[in-house]
Order: C-alpha cells, then sequence, then structure tokens
C-alpha cells in the first residue's frame, strides 16, 4: 500500500494550497538563477507544512533532476564533498537540467555534524546548479553564516481550513466514508502538519470509516509525538506509517525502547507482550553493537524490530485510548544504577587493602558493608576511615 | 576511632593460626624451617584460607617486612597478561635482600586466566625461577594446564567443617563483646555455605545492630545480602502474572542495587531451588536464562533485556503433565523387582 502522503503530493506548484508567497518566491529564484547573486534558496516552515512537497513539484512541473541530500544521511564534510561535489561541477547524464536539496539541514547536529554546514557553504559557492536547501527553523544559531549565502522562502503554518479540504478531496478519492466533525476535529488537532494530517488520516482508514469516536482515539498531541508514536505503533498495523512517523520524533531509539516497554502491558495480552519485548530486547541488541562496531547502519533494523516487530506482534488492537506513562521507573533504576558504580568505586579502592578481587569484594564484601552503611552511619564511618576511603 | 574489617583484623598471623587445613599446614611449616620452597598451587573453594595460608608463609618466612618481598596479583583483576607479565618482571628486577633466597609472587583467581594467558605465565615462571617463587591460587585445579601444575606442588584446600567456623565465629564474638545464641551461629554458618570471609563479613554486620545476636539479627541481614525474593519474581512469571514480576524484580534491583549481571546470576541461581516444577520447565528455563545472559552482554540496556526475559518466562508451563510420567514408571519397575 503506497503511503497517502506520497500518493496525494502536489505533481504541480498550482496544486499547493495556502502557500502562494513562498511558491513565487521559490519559482523566481529557480527561473532567475543565472542572474541571482545568490546560488541557494533556505526553504523553511514548521514540519508538515510542505516544504520539501514545495520542491519536488517545482521539479515535476519543469522536468528538473533532484539530487537530493538528506542532511541526517551525511555525517561529516568528507562525505557532503563527495557526494555533492560531483553534481555540483558534472552536467546532469540525462542533458536536461538539475537542482540540488539538501533536506533538513537543521537535523545536523553540532558534534557529529561538525563541519558539514562549511562544506555546505563551499558546495554554494562553486554551484553551477541551483540549491534549496529545507529547515524547520532557520534562525538557529549553526546556520547564521549559512543564511548570509541564501535567499529565503518562508511557508507558513497551514490553516486548519486548508488541512480540512485536503482531507475530505483525500477521502473523495479514496472513497471513505468520513464524518464531517471527525475530519474538522482531526485538521485541528494537526496544527497545521499535513502530513501528520494525511498520515493519521490513513491509519484511521484503515480501519474503515471515520468517525468522531475513532478520532477521539487517533487525536493528535503535538507537543508529545513520541504519545502519537506510541500509539500508532500499539494500534495501527501499517509499518510504512509507523517508521514514518517514528523517524520524526525527537527522541532516540533507546527512549522510545523504555517508552514501549513501560506502556506495552496496558495494550497488549500476554502472547502479544511475549514477542514484542524480544523485538525491543533484539533492537537493544543493534543498538548496541552500532557503538561497538561504529556501524550506523544497524540502526535501521534497532529502528525496525522496536516499530515494526512491536507493532506486529498483536493480533488486534485494543480499541480503547490509553494514556501512556513516562518510562519513571526505569529512569530510576538507571540513577540506582549510577550508585552503583560509585559502590564499584569503593569496591576498586579496596583492591589490595583486603586480599581479594574486586569480583569478590562485590559479592562477598559490598552487600554487608552496605547493610552497615543503612543500620549504623557511624560505625560505616568508622570502618571506612580504617579502610581510608 | 576507627574500626577494622574483621576479615583482617582476625587473618592468621602465623601458618600455626591457621585454622583446619592441618596437612597443608604442616607442609608449609617445612618450607619456613628449609628456607626454601618450589612454586605452589592452592586450590579449593572460596574462604577456606587460600590467601591466609600464603600471607601467613609469608610472614612466617619473611618477618614482618613481608610486604617487601610479596607482590601479591589477582588474575581477575588485572587488565590482561601482559600487565601481570610486566609487574612481575619489574618485581623479580631486585634481588631479595633477606636470607630467604628468593621472593614470592602470589597470584590469586589464577583460574580466571585463559589458556593462552597461562602458557604466557608458565613461560614468566620459568624465566624468573631463579630469584622468586610463584604461589597460584585457584578454586579448581582443573582449569590450571597442566604444565603450570606440573611445575607446582600442588595444595588441596579443604572445605571447612561446621564446628570450625562456629568456633571462629565465637571466638570472635567474645572479643568484639558480642553475645549469641548457639542458632544465630548456626544460620550464620549455613548462610556462608562454609566461606569463612563470607561468615565473618556477615558477623560483622549483625554487629552494625545490636551486640545480642540471634537468629532473626542474622536472617535480618541475609535477606539484605542475598534477596531471597528472586525465586518469588520467577514463580510469578511462570505463573503469568508478568506485571507482577517486573514490579518485584525491579523493586528487588532499586533495594540491593544490583546489576542486571548480578540479577541474572541470582535468578539461574534460584532456578535450581525452584520446588514443584517439571524438570523440563527448569531446562527451558535454563535455557532462557542463557539465552538472556547473553543478549544482556550484547545489548545496551539491561532492563529492557530482563524485562523481556520474564516475558519469556510467562511462556513457560511450570506444571505440565509430564510430572507424573517419572512415578509411574517407577510403579512399574517396582512391579518387575518384585
Amino acid at each position: 500500500m503506497k503511503q497517502w502522503v506520497q500518493k496525494y503530493q502536489p505533481k504541480k506548484l498550482n496544486e499547493i494550497i495556502g502557500q502562494q508567497k513562498a511558491v513565487a518566491e521559490v519559482y523566481n529564484f529557480w527561473r532567475n538563477f543565472k542572474q541571482s547573486p545568490k546560488k541557494a534558496i533556505l526553504v523553511h516552515g514548521p514540519p508538515g507544512c510542505g516544504k520539501t512537497s514545495l520542491i519536488y513539484a517545482l521539479a515535476n512541473q519543469e522536468n528538473l533532476e533532484i539530487v537530493q541530500i538528506n542532511a541526517s544521511n551525511f555525517r561529516n564534510k568528507d562525505r557532503v564533498e563527495s557526494i555533492l561535489k560531483p553534481a555540483t561541477q558534472q552536467a546532469s547524464i540525462f542533458g536536461y537540467r538539475k537542482i540540488i536539496l539538501i533536506d533538513e539541514i537543521d537535523g545536523m547536529s553540532g558534534q557529529k555534524d561538525r563541519g558539514g554546514v562549511k562544506a555546505v557553504i563551499e558546495i554554494i559557492k562553486k554551484t553551477r546548479f541551483p540549491i534549496f536547501i529545507t529547515a524547520n527553523d532557520p534562525w538557529m544559531d549553526k546556520l547564521r553564516t549559512l543564511r548570509n549565502y541564501c535567499q529565503m522562502a518562508g511557508l507558513g503554518k497551514l490553516d486548519s481550513s486548508i488541512v480540512f479540504k485536503q482531507l475530505n478531496s483525500i477521502c473523495e478519492m479514496e472513497d471513505i466514508e468520513a464524518e464531517e466533525l471527525a475530519l474538522k476535529k482531526l485538521a485541528v488537532s494537526v496544527g497545521g502538519d499535513l502530513r501528520a494530517a494525511i498520515n493519521d488520516l490513513q491509519s484511521m482508514a484503515s480501519s474503515g470509516k471515520i468517525t468522531n469516536a475513532e478520532l477521539n482515539l487517533w487525536s493528535r498531541e503535538r507537543d508529545e509525538t513520541i504519545l502519537n508514536v506510541l500509539k500508532i505503533i500499539f494500534k495501527s498495523f501499517d509499518p510504512k506509517i509507523a517508521l514514518s512517523v517514528s523517524n520524526d520524533i525527537k527522541e532516540d531509539i533507546n527512549t522510545l525502547n523504555l517508552w514501549l516497554e513501560q506502556n506495552i502491558i496496558s495494550e497488549y495480552d500476554m502472547k502479544s507482550l511475549v514477542s514484542a519485548t524480544d523485538a525491543i530486547s533484539k533492537s537493544d541488541i543493534f543498538l548496541s553493537r552500532i557503538h561497538r562496531w561504529q556501524h550506523w547502519r544497524f540502526l535501521i533494523y534497532a529502528r525496525a524490530m522496536s516499530v515494526v516487530g512491536v507493532q506486529q506482534a498483536k493480533k488486534e488492537a485494543n480499541r480503547h485510548a490509553m494514556s501512556y506513562k513516562k518510562p519513571g521507573l526505569i529512569i530510576k533504576m538507571w540513577q540506582r544504577a549510577a550508585k552503583r558504580k560509585k559502590a564499584k568505586g569503593i569496591a576498586d579502592q579496596l583492591e589490595g587493602k583486603l586480599h581479594c578481587s574486586t569480583r569478590v569484594l562485590q559479592k562477598d564484601f559490598m552487600p554487608y558493608l552496605n547493610f552497615i552503611e543503612e543500620k549504623n552511619p557511624e560505625m560505616y564511618k568508622k570502618i571506612t576511615t580504617s579502610l581510608g576511603i | 576511632m576507627t574500626l577494622e574489617i574483621w576479615t583482617e583484623k582476625y587473618r592468621p598471623k602465623t601458618l600455626s593460626e591457621v585454622r583446619s587445613q592441618e596437612a597443608v599446614v604442616s607442609r608449609l611449616k617445612a618450607f619456613v624451617t628449609s628456607k626454601n620452597m618450589p612454586h605452589l598451587l592452592f586450590s579449593g573453594p572460596a574462604g577456606v584460607g587460600k590467601t591466609a595460608s600464603a600471607i601467613a608463609l609469608a610472614r612466617d618466612l619473611f618477618g614482618e617486612t613481608w610486604h617487601n618481598s610479596v607482590l601479591e596479583l589477582n588474575a581477575s583483576d588485572e587488565r590482561g597478561i601482559d600487565i601481570v607479565r610486566n609487574k612481575i618482571k619489574d618485581f623479580a628486577r631486585s634481588k631479595a635482600i633477606q636470607d630467604v633466597p628468593f621472593k614470592l609472587i602470589y597470584l590469586d583467581e589464577a583460574d580466571a586466566l585463559t589458556k593462552d594467558a597461562q602458557h604466557a605465565l608458565r613461560r614468566t615462571m620459568e624465566d624468573y625461577a631463579q630469584s622468586t617463587r610463584f604461589v597460584l591460587s585457584c578454586n579448581y585445579s582443573s582449569k590450571i594446564i597442566s604444565p603450570i601444575q606440573s611445575r607446582c606442588a600442588v595444595f588441596r584446600f579443604k572445605h571447612l567443617p561446621r564446628e570450625i567456623i562456629i568456633k571462629m565465629l565465637s571466638e570472635i564474638s567474645e572479643k568484639e563483646d558480642l553475645q549469641f545464641t548457639a542458632g544465630a551461629l548456626n544460620l550464620i554458618y549455613e548462610a556462608s555455605e562454609g566461606d569463612a570471609r563470607k561468615a565473618e563479613n556477615l558477623l560483622q554486620a549483625c554487629s552494625a545492630i545490636t551486640n545480642n545476636i540471634d537468629v532473626t539479627v542474622v536472617e535480618q541481614v541475609v535477606s539484605f545480602a542475598e534477596p531471597k525474593e528472586i525465586a518469588t519474581v520467577i514463580e510469578a512469571a511462570i505463573s503469568g502474572k508478568f506485571l507482577d514480576a517486573k514490579e518485584k524484580l525491579f523493586d528487588i534491583m532499586i533495594k540491593h542495587g544490583l546489576s542486571g549481571m548480578d540479577i541474572i546470576a541470582q535468578i539461574q541461581k534460584q532456578i535450581w531451588n525452584l520446588e514443584n516444577i517439571d524438570e523440563k520447565a527448569r531446562l527451558e528455563l535454563i535455557k532462557a536464562c542463557g539465552d538472556y545472559e547473553f543478549r544482556l552482554v550484547e545489548g545496551a540496556n539491561e532492563y529492557i533485556q530482563l524485562e523481556a526475559m520474564l516475558a519469556h518466562f510467562t511462556k513457560i508451563d511450570g506444571k505440565s503433565s509430564r510430572k507424573l510420567l517419572p512415578d509411574i514408571h517407577l510403579l512399574h519397575r517396582k512391579k518387575d523387582d518384585e
């Protein structure tokens, strides 16, 4: 099944609604590229307002080849250059015109992508093709220099009436029965994020018709997208949608795993839970292997296990709306673990003083010392002083 | 005002003070008299006096300045055989200053070394054989490669009998002004499984609450130090009460500050002690435990792994009908015998 966000992506610029100003700016930048002093345009706006769609629509309408670089796909200067350099200097192999798209430049994180923004600027200086850059927040400090080399085109938050119209027309084309109130509510709840709205619509449509009651189950809370991701993983069945929304949250997979683990019990029956926790366990192993082997592609498998593994573990979705809990207990456990490391520290300091290994100390001495610490702090003090710790 | 750890305070000062291991001690004393000895290999369970004997031997040989002539190493704490060798090299470089013509290297937990490391150690032992003697200690001599065993005089340390441990505990109690009941000392012996170090630590922990040590005091320490609730966690899991098991497990971890690896070791130990469980199910549990120990080593987040293990446990049916079969077999055989 094709994702509707792709299926209903605008093919021409005039299909884009509610962003006339930005459409004109982007189109003019491309038209007048030869004369323009600035060789790049920074297209910015909130998530799901149509930044990337706008550039694809332009390419489609004018028959341009897009060389796309997702900022999260490259991690350092060398890779930026190896990808971009040929594209900026060679003519297109198909002979027609070419544009370069650098998606989500603000997704480059400070430490790991050091030099990434700088490399992009170098490319802008040399490019023979127009460069389109998208960003959610163009006013970030790390993009300050980049802004000097770019024209700016801002997309606004989409009005909920426009979102509603889009949803309505998709429903007509997909032949889906939908309560008007439900669609309106959905349009409002996404806060201008059309992509989220369409994703939600598709998830709901998989269960038949769209009603107001159904919507309550699905309503989005924009500030806590992880809750929405949990809901989609626990309650829907389409892996592509689940993967796509899980890509949009700021939390990493490890955090997502903790959330899944915390809330799984309220959503799944025992049988589903067994195979879901197994999937999370495997995801966790991949996460650890990323660090051990410095092989980032394992992230794909980790995400697949967490998101799709848990999603597909169930036979039936729990039809009741749930309020998900934060993984509080587990965080407490982590703090405890930190304290335990301190205890390991004490054992290390004792090495050689008690004529046994830290392993033996951990096992046969620390529990008793901890007991003394808890029951008789004064005695504990005297003992630690005599041990010189 | 400071307080010493009793395992050190009451550590035997001379070979004569070493408890119980008569056969070992008399031979070691002969080495002291002749001021000559081969390499030694001490094998035996934990807390029966291997390290104590080695230190007492050193004291008897070198006197109060024994520290200068002894290098104490622990194989499980050293990072790699190369570090062990370098330390040995540095130590062996200087000549013995006393009238004893060699220095002593005590390598504890030598069975923690891999086979390759042991072969490297064997060469080191030969290189410095002129100036040093090695005392290796291990739990099982079978884990020491035979080339090393053949170069050493092997000393087997026996389990300490109940009376010895109880006598030791009551002597310490007297010196520390503690009142005790016979039941309390018995319980300490049971809980320490014949390990004198553990027994002494346990007694000292008891003294943190009161000077009148009875069974309840000991129980308090034991349940703190060795969570028995682990068994209830497994039982809850195999009877399908996942949430219950999970909460209990994390409670224990928080209360005792245990790592995932500590917990899984405890669980594995408890699986053997579970009562009223089908043997096939017990094996399933052990297998699952092993699988998840592997995942714990491989994985990033131990809580996620432990939780998955508990979920896996719920699949295991503890009371399958198979349990009846052996009984029936026995009945048949009885008939045949008649």
